[in-house]
């Protein structure tokens, strides 16, 4: 069923920096160019936003992925000082609608999904029902990749000035964004950063082969708890 | 959108969940006379996977599982104590292996026997034990949320903090344990694992 792929495939072009070419979404947002001085400022907010974003210690994500044929929806909290996060990740795609949680904390990763989910990769799903599924520790870090947006977020602190590039200002319900260019012009990331005020949310949009990407990250330093599931909420091995 | 995306084959990472779901027992609360499980789990590629889609028996252990003193089915705390210096006993009996292969077992014993001799002891020294069983659940905890993994960084981390709470222990209560059931536990500090 592969399909359902869209899920591990998608996710994984939204960290990816390929060349995109144009479709309508986020990416195509109208954009009003700034003055020299307003640029400037941009640039000084930029920065600030940056240095700001090295203290931050965990935050809410929210992903949408548009491929296709489906969308991803993922919604996560990530500790970046235990380098874990937990959260869900839904798919539609045709008549395919389901959900699976995820777990990663102590370098682990635990899956819960419906039993279509571990069907569709051949598995007999009974142990796995209304359970999480644990991964060895090589494949778990492989697929945590996917999900693991803090990579992503942690290449914005990254940049340095000459890798950024004020766009312009965009709108969106009635509250004004810069929108910068992370990187090279055709390989890139962009970041929306509020305007005026608090820089306590940021959107990153990206575009990969017809992907159509955003990460909004928001409640900066918000109280994380994220630990393993108890032995009695994960599936166990044959003979324990 | 263009229509030029199509769903490609998935990286297969995620077709590979390396533990499980290949004739998995419906899962229990390990007790004392269950094997633990292999920290060795077979890790199944896709083609293994398909293959064994419906419950497979069980591989032959290469050894009998040995069967350890459970502390916490004693009836006093002096008897507790007992138990607790013979399952130490029997662990360091065993070879490394056999040791890493029965940890969740083990790790159970430990946990349950310090928290029931915590139980039993005067009330001065209950915190002590309580605090050893605790450390112990955790570790033991982790243990079997990770199927067994006894690489794990955490767990090891978990496993010498509980180490370390349980040789405080058994050096702070070896006087009160001496006057009270005439047993050294000193020595269990020294092959503590």
């Amino acid at each position: 069923m592969r399909r359902l792929t869209v899920l591990a495939i998608a996710a994984s072009l939204l960290l990816s920096v390929s060349a995109c070419s144009g479709s309508d979404g986020a990416v195509d947002a109208h954009v009003d160019p700034l003055s020299k001085d307003a640029e400037s400022s941009a640039m000084d907010r930029f920065s600030t936003f940056k240095d700001e974003l090295g203290g931050v210690t965990s935050y809410h994500a929210e992903g949408s992925v548009k491929a296709d044929d489906g969308t991803q929806s993922t919604d996560f909290l990530f500790d970046r000082e235990s380098s874990a996060f937990e959260g869900r990740a839904s798919i539609e795609s045709g008549s395919v609608d389901m959900t699976i949680e995820l777990v990663r904390a102590s370098s682990l990763l635990w899956i819960k999904g419906p039993q279509e989910y571990w069907e569709s990769f051949g598995y007999d799903a009974t142990p796995a029902i209304g359970k999480y599924v644990v991964f060895q520790a090589a494949q778990g870090d492989q697929v945590a990749k996917t999900y693991d947006y803090d990579r992503l977020v942690s290449t914005v602190e990254t940049m340095s000035a000459g890798e950024v590039t004020v766009e312009g200002e965009v709108d969106k319900d009635g509250t004004d964004f810069i929108r910068y260019t992370l990187g090279k012009k055709d390989k890139s990331t962009l970041i929306d950063i509020p305007a005026e005020g608090k820089m306590d949310t940021a959107t990153l949009v990206s575009r990969a082969d017809g992907v159509d990407a955003t990460v909004v990250i928001d409640d900066f330093d918000t109280d994380v708890n994220i630990s393993a599931p108890d032995p009695g909420e994960v599936t166990q091995p044959q003979g324990q | 959108m263009k229509s030029s995306t199509s769903i490609r084959l998935a990286t297969l990472a995620v077709a590979i969940p390396a533990l499980l779901l290949t004739g998995c027992q419906s899962p229990a609360e390990p007790t004392a006379d269950q094997p633990a499980p292999s920290a060795e789990a077979a890790t199944p590629n896709p083609s293994s996977a398909a293959a064994t889609a419906s419950p497979t028996p069980e591989a032959p252990a290469t050894e009998a599982a040995p069967s350890y003193t459970d502390p916490s089915e004693a009836d006093t705390y002096c008897g507790a104590i007992e138990d607790l210096i013979s399952l130490s006993n029997e662990a360091s009996d065993q070879n490394e292996q056999t040791i890493v292969n029965h940890m969740g077992t083990r790790l159970d014993l430990l946990a349950a026997g310090t928290a029931h001799i915590g139980k039993l002891a005067p009330d001065e020294a209950s915190h002590d034990w309580e605090a050893t069983g605790d450390d112990y659940k955790q570790a033991a905890d982790l243990f079997k949320s990770s199927g067994g993994q006894v690489s794990n960084t955490d767990f090891l981390m978990l496993l010498s903090t509980a180490t370390k709470t349980a040789n405080t222990t058994y050096e702070h209560q070896a006087e009160t344990v001496d006057e009270e059931c005439g047993i050294d536990i000193t020595k269990l500090v020294a092959e503590a694992k």
